[in-house]
């Protein structure tokens, strides 16, 4: 097979005809053959030649020779590189080596195709530079501009424009445009109104018009603006179609094809991702903003809030004063009046018993019970003048424990002597209940009588027959004190407020006179010595209070 | 310092004379004799005179003298200072009673008084001052 052999035929003709470089090598690599389109690439004089002379390799070698290595396989080979030099920048190339047989099998010849991709190659550049550039953006703005940017440099077209729907108007809006009068990015469409890009938006299909003038829906601005052609894909972000994408020709007389209109669906794409992204990101920094914003304001309303708290504990400051100085007026006026209040008592009560008990001489039975009412309620109201000026005192703060070591014994003698006869007038037992060696106790004494005494008062006045018993009781940690009686008892909802101030015994009990504060001054001093005070009573049966203070048979007595 | 009656010698100094009356009255029916002072400085004149076995003494006087200040110079005088003075108040303040014990007094009788325990109170403080400084 020769040259020769293949000069004047059919194939030559298609050969000729082809866009593809075409070439036929020996087993030396000498070029039996080339086409119209070879020779322009390689030069006229290209047949005879070596094919690393055409390549511009030296001493026999050329690198990665696609028809030397058909050759030696025997098989196709496929390969990309960089061809000849045209308009000084070397052609991007994809070579295609198929071995020649001879009826033996024998491989006598390759067929080498080189075809130009340097378009394809550029494209390819360009629409990875669009890729990565639109997609690495995150301000929408930005964003759009390189999309209209790429695609005209990707289509090799004069300008290019995107065109938006404007939701809340109906309109249609250009905003983004490459290489147009900036006056088209102000420039929109009505919602009635016909334009390309209202039809591409209504149709989602890419549209090509080649004669923009003659277009019936054409705009007379976009006329005037210089526009011959345009291509149009869809802009869909997240399945919706929001606009459009087109490339425009303005005169270099570029007419587009639906190649033309794949690349741009992938730039199109491409955008309408990158502008999700950035909606996206909008959206979390709209949220962060608003977050920052309400962190602000937060910091504000509580810098707000410690300045005028602080002003507020300068006023509670004043206010605690005067409030000091009121509650101090107030302790002041209760001592005061406490002393006003007893002196005349005094007289009553000191008269009136002295009359009853005959020392200014004899007087007769009504006469005695008479006075004798006198004396009580006399005695009652200095009870609750004491009551009235101690509470007031404990719930001021001023009453302090005066401890000393107290035989706990002799306490209750001594509590039970002065009350004995207080029982006995009743016609009640009065019985006292304590174990031996009974621990001395570091108590203030005078409280602790108090409480005995209002807890053994409150037993008699509540106890019309029976006993009352009075007991001790020494646990390893604390001395537990009793006063029981045969009396009334309480009801469970009464037991529970018995210690409140001013708290009301039942209707019926009020004829047998109030209890009082005493309840209330009791717990107040046990709870002073860190004890407690209690009560169990069965109503119609009688009722035990007891109170503990810590310290009992085992502590040291210094303790 | 013993009477030549026999009988002890209580001063009762107090303002008013309910008060003043009423304890008179309470220690002399139970055996005591009784000297009235109705202010501090009368108390002190009384006091210098008769030295007493004890001085029942109100702590809120009028005047220039009060009851503490009288019972301070009471303790200061030679001839007075192993009388014993019971405050006779009826100031239940813990301050008061502090300030009674500072000044001198070896007790208090409170106010109202109890007729009935009165004579013997005053009966126990004038054995255990006797016995204190005996």
């Amino acid at each position: 097979m020769d040259a020769m052999s293949l000069e004047g035929g059919p194939l030559l003709s298609i050969l000729a005809a082809i866009g593809e470089g075409i070439s036929m090598q020996d087993r030396d690599l000498r070029i039996l053959y080339a086409n119209e389109v070879y020779r322009r690439w390689f030069g006229q004089d290209v047949v005879g030649k070596h094919c690393w002379e055409v390549y511009g390799g030296r001493d026999g070698i050329c690198p990665d020779c696609a028809v030397e290595e058909c050759f030696q396989g025997g098989e196709v080979i496929r390969r990309s590189g960089a061809g000849p030099e045209r308009d000084g920048t070397s052609l991007r190339t994809e070579i295609v080596a198929a071995p020649v047989r001879d009826a033996q099998g024998r491989i006598v010849a390759a067929i080498e195709v080189v075809r130009d991709v340097s378009e394809q190659a550029r494209v390819q550049r360009e629409l990875t530079e669009a890729a990565v550039s639109i997609s690495s953006g995150l301000d929408l703005d930005e964003i759009l501009n390189q999309v209209v940017r790429h695609a005209a440099q990707a289509l090799q077209a004069d300008a290019a424009m995107i065109a938006l729907k404007d939701e809340e108007r109906g309109t249609i809006v250009f905003p983004y445009a490459y290489n147009l009068p900036e006056h088209l990015t102000r420039a929109s469409v009505g919602p009635q109104e016909k334009s390309l890009a209202a039809e591409v938006l209504r149709s989602g299909e890419p549209t090509i018009v080649n004669d923009y003038p003659a277009y019936p829906d054409r705009r007379p601005e976009f006329v005037a603006a210089g526009i011959q052609a345009v291509a149009t894909v869809p802009l869909r972000v997240a399945d919706r179609g929001v606009g459009s994408l087109g490339v425009m020709d303005t005169g270099s007389g570029r007419r587009f094809t639906s190649v033309d209109l794949e690349l741009l669906s992938i730039i199109s794409t491409q955008a309408a991702v990158a502008v999700e992204n950035a909606h996206l990101y909008e959206k979390l920094s709209r949220s962060a903003q608003q977050l920052e914003q309400r962190v602000k304001e937060r910091t504000e309303a509580l810098s707000r809030m410690y300045q005028e708290s602080e002003r507020k504990s300068t006023e509670l400051e004043k206010a605690n004063l005067k409030l000091r100085e009121v509650d101090r007026l107030k302790s002041e006026f209760l001592a005061n009046m406490s002393h006003e209040l007893r002196t005349p008592l005094n007289s009553i009560i000191g008269f009136s018993k002295l009359v009853i008990d005959g020392l200014d001489g004899d007087i007769n039975e009504e006469q005695r019970r008479d006075l004798d009412i006198v004396y009580t309620n006399a005695q009652e109201l200095l009870s609750l003048i004491d009551d009235l000026l101690n509470l007031a005192k404990i719930e001021a703060g001023r009453v302090s424990l005066y401890r000393g070591f107290t035989d706990i014994g002799e306490l209750i003698r001594d509590v039970a002597l002065r009350l004995g006869s207080l029982a006995a007038e009743k016609g009640l037992s009065f019985r006292v209940d304590l174990p031996p060696g009974l621990r001395p106790r570091n108590i203030d004494e005078a409280k602790i009588r108090q409480v005995l005494i209002n807890l053994v008062v409150n037993a008699i006045k509540f106890t019309d027959e029976g006993s009352l018993t009075m007991s001790v009781e020494q646990t390893p940690q604390e001395t537990i004190f009793s006063v029981t009686d045969t009396g009334t008892g309480m009801q469970p909802q009464e037991i529970e407020k018995v210690f409140d101030r001013f708290h009301q015994a039942q209707p019926g009990y009020a004829e047998a006179g109030g209890v009082g504060l005493g309840l209330t001054i009791s717990k107040r001093f046990v709870e002073m010595h860190g004890g407690r005070i209690w009560v169990s009573s069965i109503y119609g049966t009688g009722s035990t209070f007891y109170f503990s203070i810590p310290g009992g048979s085992m502590e040291p007595e210094g303790s | 310092m013993a009477p030549e009656s026999g009988k002890n010698t209580i001063l009762v100094v107090d303002d008013n004379n309910d008060v003043r009356r009423l304890v008179k009255k309470v220690l002399e029916i139970a055996g005591f004799d009784v000297l009235e002072a109705n202010s501090g400085e009368q108390a002190l004149e009384v006091a210098e005179q008769h030295v007493p076995d004890l001085v029942l003494m109100d702590i809120r006087l009028p005047g220039e003298i009060n009851g503490l200040e009288a019972t301070h110079r009471l303790k200061e005088n030679p001839r007075t200072q192993l009388v014993p003075v019971v405050a006779l108040t009826a100031s239940v303040m813990e301050r008061d009673r502090k300030q009674a014990v500072t000044a001198g007094c070896s007790g208090f009788i409170g106010k109202p008084i109890d007729i009935v325990t009165l004579p013997v109170m005053v009966e126990k403080f004038i054995t255990h001052g006797a016995a204190k400084h005996r």
